[in-house]
Formats: C-alpha cells, structure tokens, sequence
C-alpha cells in the first residue's frame, strides 16, 4: 500500500539515523513532505538522499530540540516551505548510560532532560497550534522500554521516556478536541547505531538477540510501520495511547 | 585541561555520550564550563580524534583509548 500520507506534512526529529530515518524513509515511500529534523546534519542530508528526495518532497534541517528559538524557526522553515505541519514524530533523544541513581552526574541528568523531554515539549509547542491552524494533525513521540520499567541502563534515560508518555496523556487530553491526537510507542531493543554503540560487543548483541522471545531485536522498519499507522488517518480515533512494541520481551518479563 | 580531558573519557566510554559532544560540542563546552580554548579544542582535535573510534570501542580497548586520547589533549597544552 502507497499514498497513505499523500499530501500530509510531517517533521521527524533525530531523522538523521536509526528509527528516525526509517520513519523518515517509509513516510517519504507513502507520499508525505519530510522535514528531516536533527543536529548531525550530514546524516540528515544522507536521509534525504536514501529517501531518493528533493525540495519538493523532503528537506534537511539542523536543529538543536533543547533550543526554544531553534525549534520554533523549524516549525517556520516547515510551513513555509509546504504551507502546513500535520505530523510530528518526536524521534530525538540521547541515551547515556549511568550508574544507579546515587552516583548519576547532576550534568548527565540536566543533559538528558533537555534533549528527551524539554525537546519533546518544545517540539510540541510551537508545532500544535501550527497543526490546530491547518486543521488538525498527529503527534507520535518516541518512548522506550525504560520508560515503563525499573531497570535499564541509565536512570536519566529511563526517567525521560517516563515523562514522554505523560506528557503525551497530558498533550492528548489537552489537545485531541482540537484535532490533534498525540500519541506514543515504547520500543525494546531495535538494531539502530545506538545500541549497537552501546553494545560493548558483538557477542553482547549476539547474547540479547538469543535472549529475546522472537530470538532477536526488532529492526527500524519494524518500528517505522507502526509509526506510520498512528501518524495516519487510519488511526483516527486512537489519541492518548502509548503502544509497546518489543517482540513480547515485556509479556515475557512479566 | 582536566575538564576537557574528564569529557574525553566519558565520550570514549559512552557511545551516547559521544553523540551528545559529536553533535552538540557547544552545549558540553558550555555545561562543562570550559575555557574558549578549551572549547576550541573540543570542537577541533577531540572531536576529530571521537570521530575516529571505532563502534563500539570494545571493553577492553576503553582504557587504553582514554589514554591515548588524554595524551593527546596534554600535548595541545
């Protein structure tokens, strides 16, 4: 199936590598405007040129979530290179690994705040009444794993993807009357550069592949698709909602 | 120099980490308060030098990184 967000407009911050551009890739193959959202601009660019794309179809933007004046000209860039923002996918964030929470650097924690959840405010803030404005839109944050369980490897980490799935309640509740549904997924371990370079190595991710109930880690893609189906209109009536996509690794800790 | 060094490690050591000084240099300059030299450093050799590491760095190789690294910064001094 093609043409499933044939005319939408959608930025996807940290598009630049892993789940993002594969959200970036598949919402491209299914017909939307891309804003490829992140700081390492040379991925973005590579995103942009994997996803085949030109001015008209996807643009590269180099933009730090944590700055307010940053994001907000982002959303300007947006509109007026298409005229409207009806998707957000809130992809980027940081993932630092810590010790328990007594010996966590303070700098760590504020580091990890500002990108995982001041960003995903600040996207949400100045991308909402760009949506209210044209009519409506869908918000997909990003969580993980971490954020519904009490282990993991970083507290901040762990603490940030918690608050990303309040904060898509409290967005949901606050803005689904006003044709905004907001939504979110947490994810276990996906094959991304991320955990592979927190992998301490191969035989480490050859272990967590064989420990998982599917025998493996999920893909980008994977991800990507569900994604898909939340930021389009087939999911229409679902807002407030967070998904676990995992394989059955949580059924099977439970 | 100890500052810029303390970064280093923790970029060697942490693959997040890495992304965060890769992509946002600035940012740790600024959290780490470092001198305009020291930034300047960060943005030029050290990063060129956290560019290079391999993915990851193996375990085992952490410590001798870290060194090599630290080296380095010491000679830019």
């Amino acid at each position: 199936m093609t043409g499933r967000l044939e005319d939408k407009v959608a930025i996807v911050t940290g598009g630049a590598s892993g789940i993002g551009r594969a959200i970036c890739q598949r919402f491209g193959s299914e017909g939307a405007k891309v804003a490829v959202a992140d700081r390492n601009i040379v991925g973005a660019e590579e995103t942009l040129a994997q996803m085949g794309a030109n001015s008209d179809t996807a643009m590269a933007i180099d933009v730090n979530i944590s700055n307010a004046s940053q994001v907000e000209r982002m959303v300007e860039q947006v509109v007026a290179q298409y005229g409207k923002v009806d998707i957000l996918v809130n992809g980027a964030a940081i993932l630092i690994r810590t010790p328990d929470l007594v010996d966590v650097d303070e700098i760590i924690w504020d580091l990890t705040m500002e990108t995982n959840v001041k960003g995903v405010f600040l996207c949400c803030k100045y991308t909402i009444p760009a949506m209210i404005a044209s009519g409506g839109g869908s918000i997909v944050n990003i969580s993980s794993q971490s954020g519904l369980r009490g282990v993991g490897y970083s507290v901040p980490y762990a603490v940030s993807k918690a608050g990303v799935i309040h904060m898509t309640t409290v967005a949901a509740a606050q803005y689904t009357a006003q044709g905004v549904r907001v939504n979110c997924i947490a994810p276990g371990g996906v094959d991304t550069p991320q955990m592979r370079g927190s992998t301490a190595s191969a035989e480490v991710f050859i272990d967590r592949n064989d420990s998982h109930p599917m025998g493996r880690v999920g893909t980008a893609d994977e991800i990507a698709n569900l994604v898909l189906w939340l930021a389009s209109d087939e999911a229409s009536y679902v807002s407030g909602s967070t998904y676990n996509i995992d394989g059955g690794a949580m059924a099977l800790a439970r | 120099m100890d500052k810029l060094i303390d970064i280093s490690n923790r970029a060697v050591a942490d693959y997040g980490f890495r992304q965060a000084v890769l992509y946002g240099a600035t940012d740790i300059a600024n959290k780490w308060s470092l001198s305009k030299d020291e930034a300047a450093l960060l943005s030029g050799t050290v990063l060129t030098e956290l560019r290079a590491l391999p993915v990851p760095v193996q375990p085992a190789d952490v410590s001798t990184e870290q060194a090599r690294l630290a080296e380095i910064i010491k000679g830019l001094f």
